[in-house]
């Protein structure tokens, strides 16, 4: 039988960790109970960033198809979009370590630093979603180049 | 209202799940239990795409302003499962699935009749399509073409305009509204004689920006055909269904087929501020003027979040033309040649508020409404007390044909007034109730107002075949 889900490509999902991640810290922000689960998807995040991004720098291990295939795309748009690497990576490893503060203790950060989390996370992995999104779009367009939309 | 455009664009997508549900319930009894396994993997798939609105939606029902970045999460999710849904649409050509209804036949016959008769097409098809896009083709061609790529040559050798719907709008009359942008598309002699105006395309293009702004060209007739069809409906209907796509800078970005869908749809709001097509809002919705600020505004509000923090990463091919020349000189053109067979005018849209809409308030159909100037003569008695003025008193108790496009703005209207409210109410209030039964209350009140809209075409429809015969 041909299973059509069994490669690691789909995963992770970094604009929908992200996503999720922002909005329980919001949540926390205003003083609502946030499941630790949640929070722990925006680690299971800088993780992944930590990994790519320590990638782009130095290029080392060897990655069966399927991963590197993911990595590459979302390296590729994360080099395109400019953004300056050894910043993203310090910051994404700050990032880490303050969810798991939050975790731990929710009155751990100030709101200024759960806004600074807020938008590394969101501008971090903008342009990866960008491009996921972008190259659905691209598949749907070929279609109207014969079929007028 | 706090979050306004995070909420519509949530209730939007909440409708095409709703409508994609209802889709999958018209399968035949056969075929159901045939297929049983096939639709309940559609039954989890829904599911699943409905955990995933479900964190939104409690966000939202806080009634609190989204700060910036949450604002971004919540539209990249909402993109994100809106494009979900955009795939599990395509999937529908695993279930048999139900034909296209005759009520969709007639709009399209009534859409036509405003191309005059020296140019129009006898007949357009319509297909009910697994690809979520509103489309147009020569169906013959497309055959000879799709065929020619196996190297087997076919000669069909006849015109078959055909116009596709995406299969979960079949019951939906108010975005059919696209399918008339799609009808220009069928209005060949039209089109070909904007293309015979050479001073719309600028003779220093080289011939692939050439061929696009051809493309371009026609879009642009089929936009202004459209909104000269049905007002602001049109804009409604179109404004929805971009501001579903416009994440990751979609509403601004151009494609080899289509200029991008904020250029098209200032366009179609230039031809409506121009000839004066406004529908007013009730007063609870004064602040946001009329049908066409409403959504023009929503659409404006989303591209400029894009346009702020979406950092346009992957380019694409920029046209090397002022963007503004081009727009002036086809939309000039168009002016000259679409002469259309019937125009709207500011007065007609004066009595869809008063007649129209509050009788679909009270769920009837709107198919006709009164002669008000007659009905009064018959109130007062002047008309009873004269013999010979029985026929105007025939004339006075039986009411005017409702048109296409009144139901149309009708039921758009409607929409914004009535549904959207009730739509908020149901899912933006923090209640116990599974989001999979606020769903399936959603699809019924949606399946009332349907029915209302498509008993409006329909008795509109007898009304003229009795005229006529």
């Amino acid at each position: 039988m041909k299973m059509h889900n069994d490669n690691p490509e789909q995963f992770p999902n970094p604009s929908k960790l992200a996503d999720d991640a922002v909005l329980a810290l919001s949540s926390l922000e205003r003083g609502s109970k946030v499941t630790p689960e949640v929070l722990k998807e925006g680690i299971k995040l800088c993780d992944y960033l930590i990994h790519l991004i320590g990638e782009l720098k130095a290029p080392q291990v060897q990655k069966d198809r399927w991963t590197f295939r993911a990595i590459r795309d979302d390296s590729i748009a994360l080099t395109e979009s400019g953004i300056d690497i050894d910043k993203a990576y310090e910051k994404t490893e700050q990032v880490k370590k303050w969810i798991s503060d939050l975790i731990e203790d929710p009155l751990s950060h100030s709101r200024e630093e759960i806004e600074s989390i807020k938008e590394h996370l969101i501008n971090v992995t903008m342009p990866m979603w960008q491009s996921r999104t972008s190259e659905f779009r691209d598949r749907k367009m070929k279609r109207s180049l014969i079929i007028r939309g | 209202m706090v979050n306004l455009v995070e909420k519509i664009l949530c209730v939007e997508v909440l409708e095409k799940i709703s409508r994609m549900q209802r889709f999958l319930r018209l399968e035949p009894e056969i075929a159901r239990q045939q297929g049983i396994e096939v639709l309940s993997i559609f039954a989890t798939a829904i599911d699943g795409i409905l955990d995933n609105l479900n964190p939104i939606l409690i966000r939202l029902s806080e009634d609190t302003q989204l700060d910036t970045w949450e604002t971004l999460a919540t539209v990249r999710r909402l993109s994100d499962i809106v494009n979900s849904v955009d795939e599990l649409h395509l999937q529908l050509q695993f279930v048999h699935g139900a034909w296209v209804r005759p009520e969709t036949h007639v709009f399209v016959k009534s859409v036509l009749d405003f191309i005059p008769r020296t140019r129009r097409q006898e007949k357009v098809s319509v297909i009910l399509s697994n690809s979520y896009s509103f489309e147009e083709s020569d169906l013959s061609s497309y055959f000879e073409y799709a065929l020619g790529t196996t190297n087997v040559r076919i000669a069909i050798q006849r015109e078959t305009p055909t116009v596709f719907l995406p299969k979960i709008e079949r019951d939906n009359p108010l975005n059919w509204a696209n399918l008339v942008h799609e009808c220009g598309h069928a209005d060949y002699a039209g089109i070909n004689e904007l293309f015979r105006q050479q001073r719309i395309i600028p003779d220093q293009a080289n011939d692939a920006t050439k061929n696009m702004l051809s493309r371009w060209a026609e879009e642009i007739y089929c936009d202004v055909f459209a909104t000269e069809v049905l007002g602001p409906a049109y804009l409604a209907s179109f404004a929805t269904f971009a501001l579903a796509r416009v994440g990751a800078g979609g509403a601004e970005r151009s494609s080899e087929t289509h200029p991008a869908d904020i250029v098209r749809i200032s366009i179609v709001r230039d031809v409506l501020e121009k000839n004066d097509l406004k529908v007013m809002l009730n007063d609870e919705w004064r602040d946001y003027g009329d049908l066409t600020s409403f959504f023009y505004n929503a659409l404006e509000e989303r591209t400029k979040l894009d346009r702020k923090y979406v950092g346009y990463a992957r380019p694409w091919p920029q046209p090397s033309f002022i963007l503004h020349d081009f727009v002036d000189a086809v939309c000039e053109e168009i002016d000259q040649l679409i002469s259309l067979s019937q125009q709207l005018t500011p007065k007609d849209f004066t009595r869809i508020r008063p007649l129209v809409v509050k009788r679909l308030a009270r769920g009837i159909p709107i198919s006709s409404y009164p002669k008000s100037e007659l009905q009064q003569s018959v109130a007062r008695g002047s008309l009873a007390q004269d013999t010979l003025k029985f026929d105007q008193l025939k004339q006075a108790v039986q009411e005017h044909r409702t048109l296409l496009w009144e139901i149309a703005n009708a039921g758009w209207l409607h929409k914004i007034e009535i549904l959207y409210p009730s739509a908020f109410q149901l899912f933006f209030t923090a209640t116990d109730v599974p989001l999979q039964e606020k769903i399936m209350n959603w699809g019924k009140e949606l399946e009332a107002i349907d029915k209302l809209l498509l008993k409006s075409i329909e008795s509109s429809e007898i009304q003229r075949l009795m005229e006529t015969t």
